[in-house]
């Protein structure tokens, strides 16, 4: 027989109490309810018995399972597994919080119809929340091995993330049977040379990333849209032959005109930096592995990459006020390109590696200023703000919970207590974090 | 950067109903339970295909007796998509609707997309016993490239026309029996549509080691249509759950005490 019914009581694996209460979801995979554990409203996700081909499978699959809850969520970005059920009829469950209504998964984020993001800012928040928790993951020795749209899911208002199906991740790369999701799955995995890693996160990582923000996706263009897609030509456009749309060397695979226009335009709008890392992760190099030597041409981008990357670009969004337009700040003075306006942003940080524009809503983030814990990389320094009442005079606030070392321009010392704020003033340099920055 | 509503580039993946509407489908209100199934899918239909970031999914159903009529406006949208019921009577010309089939079959008729497409999906309901030279009809779908990639399932009416439908999807293991003891035709034909349209997007598994070889386009689409029946089969015998997430079978509750 199957699986439990609404009402049914069920008890872990140490004997604690499951009621299951309500059907909240049903996959291939599983059945997903919401139950009563221990007197507290949690998820549990009850495998369906078809889903293990045999019965060593099933056991790998459990052993996994429970060495993942003993170690615990790598951070509170993962709906991580706490529990897991005794067996029964062949069959198991894990206990997991439940999700909260607020949270809309990314394939349905992406089709943009349902729910959409509010800004391009908070795709790019959106983008920040995924590296950072990937780099938590990977930092903490496992490999996710089935990153694809229907893992994760963010607040479209705030692009705060929340990623699911925790039962494929890894520890030390562990097999835990599953390939991945056409479409997001390195082309090493495609073509069978390689299972997946780490390393193959970073290529799923990097395609969820453009599918953000360029909003289609980066091995899709005109060479690799044939009239039917069929098994031999998908392992061609994304295992064999996968050609980046935006490959600098080959332009055989650009983006169609006519339905990813959009594409095109956002591309051509983006800094160079940003370009740039795109082009690393889907270069022809960064895409070739050699089974012979188990080495890439090239390597992807690393977490690390990308959060740099990507926390300069989220602090170079300007909402311009005559508009509804973001405009992407590149150099001073900045102009909208909806409207033509000048935006009123007059001063810069200097950071060690580059100028950051000042205006409402930059926030710095921890790991700008240099190295720093995963933990702690997304941490926000301070943030601007303006005053309606004195418009173009912008403020900052210490966010942290240190005490930093400020310098006037004309060279009085002045010590910015957590909490406290500053102007944003041309000559203002401070001492924080072993690290620093100054206006100009 | 100025962007207006924009809509995220998807391939399109079709999915094509033949649904025998001859006299004997009036036989235990089946005919009923087609039109209530048709017409409960849409919203669910349109709800996967708004989740689905991979394929934009569209339906064309022809109704075949004595004529064959489209019921949709080409490979319709679910967004444009009304339902007009059926009506059960006349004979069961299959040929006719094969060869009806293999006309839209074609990247100038049904499958226009600039988006490219998806393999289409083509799932015959009927209860067998054509009426007409069904063999030409196959012969001429045989021919067409499109018909040889498909994915092709079919549900079974009657017992006796299981082998008559695998001449169509290719085996008798793409053709689902219909067991009206054990289940109902409403709720078989919704599952099976659901589990169609979400067969597109998910994820693979590892090979095995002692392994299965690439299989060829054909064969991976005989593949397809065995897991799709496999996990209707499944899901008819209560071992996992339906499209609404319930048991269609009644649990024993001491075993869950």
């Amino acid at each position: 027989m199957s699986r439990p019914p609404i009402g049914a009581r069920i008890q872990t694996r140490d004997s604690r109490q499951v009621q299951v209460l309500q059907v909240l979801g049903s996959g291939r995979q599983g059945t997903v309810y919401r139950i009563s554990y221990d007197g507290q409203e949690k998820a549990l996700k009850w495998y369906h018995n078809g889903f293990f081909k045999n019965e060593e499978k099933q056991k790998l699959f459990y052993n996994n399972l429970c060495n993942n809850i003993a170690h615990g969520a790598p951070s509170p970005q993962f709906l991580w597994p706490q529990d897991v059920t005794e067996r029964r009829s062949g069959s198991f469950g894990y206990i997991m919080d439940l999700r909260p209504d607020r949270f809309f998964d990314l394939s349905t984020l992406l089709v943009g119809r349902k729910a959409h993001f509010k800004s391009f800012q908070t795709r790019v928040d959106a983008m920040l929340q995924l590296v950072s928790a990937f780099r938590i993951l990977h930092n903490q020795g496992f490999s996710y091995q089935d990153l694809n749209d229907g893992n994760f899911f963010f607040d479209p208002n705030t692009g705060e993330i929340l990623i699911c199906d925790n039962d494929n991740a890894a520890y030390q790369d562990y097999s835990t049977g599953i390939k991945g999701k056409p479409r997001y799955m390195a082309p090493e995995v495609v073509i069978n040379q390689k299972r997946p890693d780490k390393t193959t996160d970073r290529f799923s990582m990097a395609v969820v990333l453009f599918l953000l923000l360029l909003q289609s996706h980066p091995l899709e263009g005109a060479a690799s849209t044939p009239p039917c897609m069929t098994d031999t030509m998908e392992r061609r456009f994304y295992g064999e032959e996968p050609i980046f749309v935006f490959d600098p060397k080959d332009p055989r695979n650009r983006p169609i005109r006519g339905i990813a226009d959009h594409s095109i335009d956002i591309w051509n709008a983006l800094p160079a930096y940003l370009r740039d890392a795109f082009c690393r992760s889907f270069s022809k190099e960064a895409m070739t592995f050699d089974p012979a030597g188990q080495s890439y041409g090239a390597p992807r981008l690393i977490e690390k990459e990308w959060l740099d990357v990507l926390a300069r670009f989220r602090n170079s969004i300007f909402r311009c006020a005559h508009c509804p337009n973001e405009v992407f700040v590149q150099a001073l003075p900045a102009v909208c390109d909806n409207c033509g306006q000048t935006m009123p942003i007059v001063n810069q940080l200097r950071l060690a590696k580059y100028d950051m524009p000042m205006f409402p809503g930059v926030r710095l983030l921890r790991c700008q200023l240099g190295s720093c814990s995963d933990e702690q990389a997304l941490e926000p320094v301070f943030e601007v703000e303006g005053a309606a009442s004195a418009p173009g005079q912008y403020y900052l606030t210490n966010l942290t919970s240190e005490i930093w070392q400020c310098t006037t321009s004309k060279g009085i010392q002045r010590p910015l207590a957590p909490g406290e704020k500053m102007p944003v003033k041309a000559g203002i340099r401070a001492s924080l974090l072993h690290s620093g920055f100054e206006i100009i | 950067m100025p962007i207006s509503d924009t809509m995220l580039p998807r391939r399109v993946m079709t999915l094509f109903i033949l649904i025998d509407s001859s006299g004997s489908m009036t036989i235990d209100g089946n005919m009923g339970k087609i039109n209530g199934a048709i017409e409960e899918l849409i919203p669910l239909l349109r709800d996967i295909s708004d989740s689905n970031a991979d394929a934009e999914i569209r339906i064309a159903i022809l109704d075949f007796s004595t004529e064959c009529v489209w019921m949709t406006n080409g490979a319709e949208s679910l967004d444009t998509f009304v339902w007009n019921d059926m009506k059960a009577g006349g004979l069961t010309n299959m040929g006719a609707a094969f060869h009806e089939l293999e006309s839209k079959l074609s990247r100038s008729a049904y499958l226009e997309s600039a988006t490219g497409n998806y393999k289409p999906v083509l799932l015959l309901l009927s209860d067998g016993s054509p009426t007409d030279d069904y063999k030409a009809g196959l012969r001429e779908l045989s021919h067409n490239n499109w018909y040889k990639n498909a994915v092709k399932i079919a549900i079974a009416v009657e017992n006796s026309a299981k082998d008559m439908l695998a001449e169509f999807t290719g085996s008798t293991e793409t053709v689902l029996m219909y067991d009206k003891d054990r289940t109902d035709l409403q709720k078989l034909l919704t599952n099976m549509v659901i589990v169609s349209s979400s067969i597109v997007s998910r994820s693979a598994p590892l090979a095995d080691e002692d392994n299965e070889d690439e299989l060829d386009d054909t064969k991976a689409s005989i593949k397809t249509a065995q897991d799709i029946v496999k996990q209707v089969k499944e899901q008819q015998d209560g071992k996992i759950s339906g499209a609404d997430g319930n048991n269609t079978d009644i649990p024993d509750p001491d075993a869950w005490n």
